[in-house]
């Protein structure tokens, strides 16, 4: 059943009873963490056990259930368990589910037909949630059972009566059999598309208001898991936006340097402050030109994988009044002056109203969540020969050294800047260049479809922010070559190397033209893969990933994977 | 004894906070009873039941009295111009220590009283370093009087001086086991 | 000591062997080690026997060799300070057991013990849980408390599948390899110190 409200009493209290232990099963990303963060300080708070189980696929949620099976725990999963049923992964009966999942729409299943499973969710959604009624879709089947019984009972009934009987028995099946036609339906629209709602670190932050336990680090783990939803492109900037200054306000004023008793001194609190940014990433660890040329927006502005693009560069720097020169120095290396200067001329150029939160300790200069959200999401996600726990720990360490305010930590966390987001940015540049340029981008009937001939770095191809962040990257880029390329979504084959060799993984972005259609980056490509892998023969595709739109495939399975989705594709009116 | 052992007598001592959550019953420890408490009354109760409590967001911390940047410096300026040591508040370096660490948003311009603190701690280290080893020096006499050393100094000068001792000790059996 | 010609070796060898065996295994109790034990035994009764018998003919007024007498008491002297450092260095382990293990030891360190050894170990056990019995209402488990607690509840990591687990309050937690925990200080102590478990910040 849903929890739309009242979280507090619902959801907290229950678990604070504590009758049955208390374990987290976390999915292995940024916001999932800064959920665990806040919810794990609220749980000390009130000396509650708790155990944390991360994961990274349906199959280690259902190894979890399965190995506790005659336990009483309350389970609660975050940024995981929404979209599937989660009755069919066996959870343990004497056990309760709360799931505070970002990943919509939920399954029926869990909607309706599970006292044990609660989702929360927020009032807002609801009406975007479209759930379908009860009655359409759950049908209660004892109803046909007892007639059937009844007949056998009597053996002395008339004629009449036995015929009225058969034609009441038909009109009930052909009733049945109207309403499950109904009934796909309705499911085949509801599964349609999947999508992200609000990140859930934002949800728990409210409630943690609401208990009056909000701290300076609580809000600081909230800003960096909502900057990872918009840098992972699961929300859309506008979304991102309107929760900032719907929800987000009231604390940004509580922890704002001026409020607190020392009046603006440099102190060793946590101050936040919320502010506009280039929306360009890291620029202000690295140096502009690197940065400006990773960019999406610079990098299509200026086509920079074409030979041209030299020149292109040189032109827009001429034109917007910056040199070279600068833009090949270290940022922090330029005087402040010319830093506001540089950075006022690039706002204007990208016109975004893009703002973010910004973490300042003691001397230790400003650091912005946005940045530590990609630093703890790429830690998050590789490397895959970590086991889950490590990357976890390691996840969870980067964020701390965020806002301790030791050298030592600022030092980590730069390197970590340096080694893992800057390469990432760049070999996800590197690949889009090669794509464009060496023709990689095919159009195969109603969808694009981009193989990828070399290998990446094994562990970065596996990652949920490389593989969005390319994908997008790529079909934009490939959309402003030529004209007429807005209405296809684009599929994206990368092959794993190492254990997984002789697998691919797939993913997939929605057409440009429906990007801004609406502004909760709805995507069916998820929906598109669930309905290959229905078809026969059956391809060996494995879809453990929480996000649909990742699947992993034999390479062997390529070609008629391709055939199976380009008639799914036709199949369904895009 | 150690610097954690002295924490830990240390939070003992009574501090004055403002509790945010009310509760009728009064709690019964071992050294007394804390409480009842009620939202924004002031009530002394252990310096640790006032960490636990700010923790957990069900308090407001009262700075004691000498933790004020002008107390402080008066303190500084006693330090430097006495000879000997001069007296200082009970569990005075733990106390701090802990407030600064669990209750900083609490005190007033924390980071002066940190450096302030701190500054008090190293006139007085020199003080007992030098008068250990004036003690140590000794060869007739081996005595020494020193007053107002806090427990935590002590504690840390112990370690030092049975190190000492103990290191005379194996110098002299070396001398006595000298083979023949 | 000078070993110029290796056949003779020194007079005390054996009982150094001791006390370097022990510093070897730091970590690791040997097991006792009687034949060499016996060895030092021997060596201190020849040495005994060879002194003896010129203080027999100092007696008898007998030409004699008294060179030797102070160096072989010398030597008796240092091969008991090995032993007793042997025997000291093995009791102090042993008692630390103790307060690793709780009262029964795992079968690979009692093989290591000879019965001596056991029978001290269940005397400290016995005094010991005596001790603790005497203090407060019900006595006090100071294998609990062995730091100045800092908060209620620690955060732990388990390093191996341990399975099942109940804390003193009864609820049931699941140790499995790498999960991590939030428990009340006291129910960890005990797997925190056998190396179940491991505090995480």
């Amino acid at each position: 059943m849903i929890i739309e409200d009242n979280f507090r009493q619902e959801f907290y209290n229950k678990i604070k009873k504590g009758d049955k232990s208390v374990v987290l099963i976390v999915s292995v990303d940024t916001d999932a963490l800064c959920t665990t963060m806040i919810l794990t300080h609220l749980l000390r708070c009130d000396d509650i056990p708790f155990s944390i189980l991360a994961v990274e696929g349906w199959s280690s949620v259902e190894k979890i259930f399965a190995d506790s099976q005659e336990q009483k725990c309350h389970y609660i999963l975050i940024n995981c368990g929404a979209t599937r049923s989660l009755t069919r992964l066996q959870i343990p009966p004497a056990s309760i589910a709360f799931v505070i999942d970002s990943h919509r729409p939920f399954h029926i299943e869990n909607v309706y037909e599970n006292g044990q499973i609660h989702l929360l969710a927020n009032p807002s959604e609801m009406s975007e949630l479209q759930i379908p009624d009860l009655e359409s879709v759950i049908r209660e089947d004892s109803d046909d059972e007892e007639d059937s019984d009844e007949d056998e009972d009597q053996e002395y009934i008339s004629y009449e009566q036995r015929m009225e009987k058969i034609r009441r028995k038909a009109i009930k099946r052909e009733e049945m059999q109207i309403w499950e036609r109904q009934r796909r339906t309705i499911l085949w629209r509801y599964y349609e598309s999947t999508w992200f709602s609000s990140p859930s670190c934002v949800t728990l932050l409210e409630m943690a208001a609401e208990m009056n336990r909000v701290s300076a680090e609580t809000m600081w783990f909230t800003a960096v898991g909502l900057n990872s939803a918009m840098a992972d492109k699961l929300i859309s900037i506008e979304m991102y936006t309107q929760i900032c200054v719907d929800r987000m306000r009231p604390f940004v004023h509580r922890f704002m340097p001026k409020n607190i008793v020392n009046q603006g001194k440099v102190d060793d609190l946590l101050h936040i402050t919320f502010g506009r940014e280039l929306p360009l990433a890291l620029y202000s660890h690295w140096d502009l030109f690197s940065a400006m040329m990773v960019s999406e927006y610079f990098s299509i502005k200026t086509k920079n994988w074409t030979q041209k693009g030299d020149v292109n560069i040189r032109h827009l720097l001429a034109q917007l009044g910056i040199t070279l020169h600068e833009t090949k120095q270290k940022f922090e290396a330029l005087p402040t002056e010319q830093r506001n200067l540089v950075v006022d001329v690039l706002e204007k150029e990208m016109d975004s109203s893009f703002a973010t939160f910004f973490g300042t300790l003691g001397y230790c200069g400003k650091l912005s969540a946005c940045d530590v959200a990609r630093a703890v999401t790429l830690r998050l996600e590789m490397p895959k020969s970590e086991t889950i726990m490590n990357r976890f720990r390691s996840g969870q360490s980067i964020l701390r050294s965020s806002i301790t305010g030791e050298r030592q930590d600022r030092l980590n966390l730069n390197n970590t800047f340096t080694s893992i987001c800057q390469r990432t940015l760049q070999v996800s540049w590197k690949t889009v260049a090669a794509a464009i340029n060496q023709s990689e981008i095919i159009p195969n009937g109603p969808y694009y479809l981009f193989s990828c001939s070399r290998s990446i770095d094994e562990d970065m191809v596996d990652s949920r922010h490389f593989l969005y962040n390319t994908a997008g990257f790529m079909i934009r880029a490939f959309a402003s070559m030529k004209k007429g390329r807005t209405t296809k979504p684009l599929i994206a084959m990368f092959p794993l190397t190492g254990e997984s060799a002789g697998w691919l993984v797939v993913t997939g972005v929605m057409p440009i033209a429906t990007i801004y259609e609406d502004s909760l980056l709805k995507t069916c490509i998820g929906r598109a893969f669930e309905r290959v892998k229905k078809m026969t023969p059956p391809l060996r595709i494995v879809d453990d990933y929480f996000n649909s739109d990742i699947i992993r495939l034999k390479s062997e399975d390529r070609t008629r994977f391709i055939d199976f989705l380009q008639t799914v594709f036709e199949g369904t009116s895009n | 004894m150690n610097a954690e052992r002295c924490e830990f007598i240390a939070g003992n001592s009574l501090i004055e906070v403002i509790p945010s959550i009310s509760d009728d019953r009064p709690i019964h420890l071992i050294s007394g009873d804390i409480g009842p408490f009620e939202a924004g009354v002031p009530c002394r109760i252990p310096v640790w039941t006032a960490i636990l409590m700010k923790r957990k967001h069900n308090c407001k911390v009262v700075a004691p009295q000498w933790m004020d940047v002008d107390e402080l410096k008066k303190i500084l300026t006693s330090e430097t111009e006495s000879q000997g040591l001069a007296k200082l508040p009970d569990h005075f370096f733990e106390i701090s220590h802990m407030l600064v660490r669990d209750a900083r948003e609490d005190i007033f311009e924390v980071e002066a009283v940190k450096s302030l603190v701190q500054d008090i701690y190293d006139r007085r280290d020199a003080k007992l370093r030098s008068s250990a080893i004036e003690f140590l020096r000794q060869n007739q006499t081996c005595h020494a009087q020193l007053d107002n050393v806090q427990l935590i100094e002590a504690s840390s000068a112990r370690a030092t001086l049975e190190a000492c001792r103990q290191m005379g000790a194996v110098v002299r059996n070396k001398h006595e086991s000298t083979p023949l | 000591m000078s070993s110029g010609d290796q056949n003779r070796g020194g007079v005390a060898d054996k009982a150094l062997q001791l006390v370097l065996e022990m510093k070897r295994n730091p970590d690791v109790l040997p097991p006792y080690n009687t034949e060499l034990v016996r060895q030092c035994y021997q060596k201190i009764d020849e040495l005994f026997q060879k002194n003896a018998a010129v203080v027999e003919k100092i007696r008898a007024g007998l030409p004699h060799d008294s060179t030797l007498l102070q160096p072989r008491l010398a030597a008796m002297c240092h091969i008991r300070r090995c032993m007793m450092a042997y025997v000291n260095e093995r009791k102090n382990r042993i008692r630390s057991f103790r307060w690793k293990y709780g009262g029964a030891l795992p079968a690979s360190v009692r093989n290591a013990l000879c019965d001596a050894e056991i029978q001290f170990f269940n005397e400290y056990s016995s005094t010991l849980a005596r001790f603790q019995s005497n203090l407060g209402e019900g006595g006090v488990n100071l294998l609990l408390h062995s730091a100045p607690p800092k908060s209620l509840f620690v955060q732990v990591r388990a390093l191996e599948d341990y399975g099942e687990f109940e804390t003193s309050d009864g609820t049931q937690v699941q140790l499995s390899k790498d999960s991590l925990h939030s428990l009340p200080r006291q129910d960890c102590e005990m797997l925190i110190r056998q190396g179940v478990l491991e505090l995480v910040h």
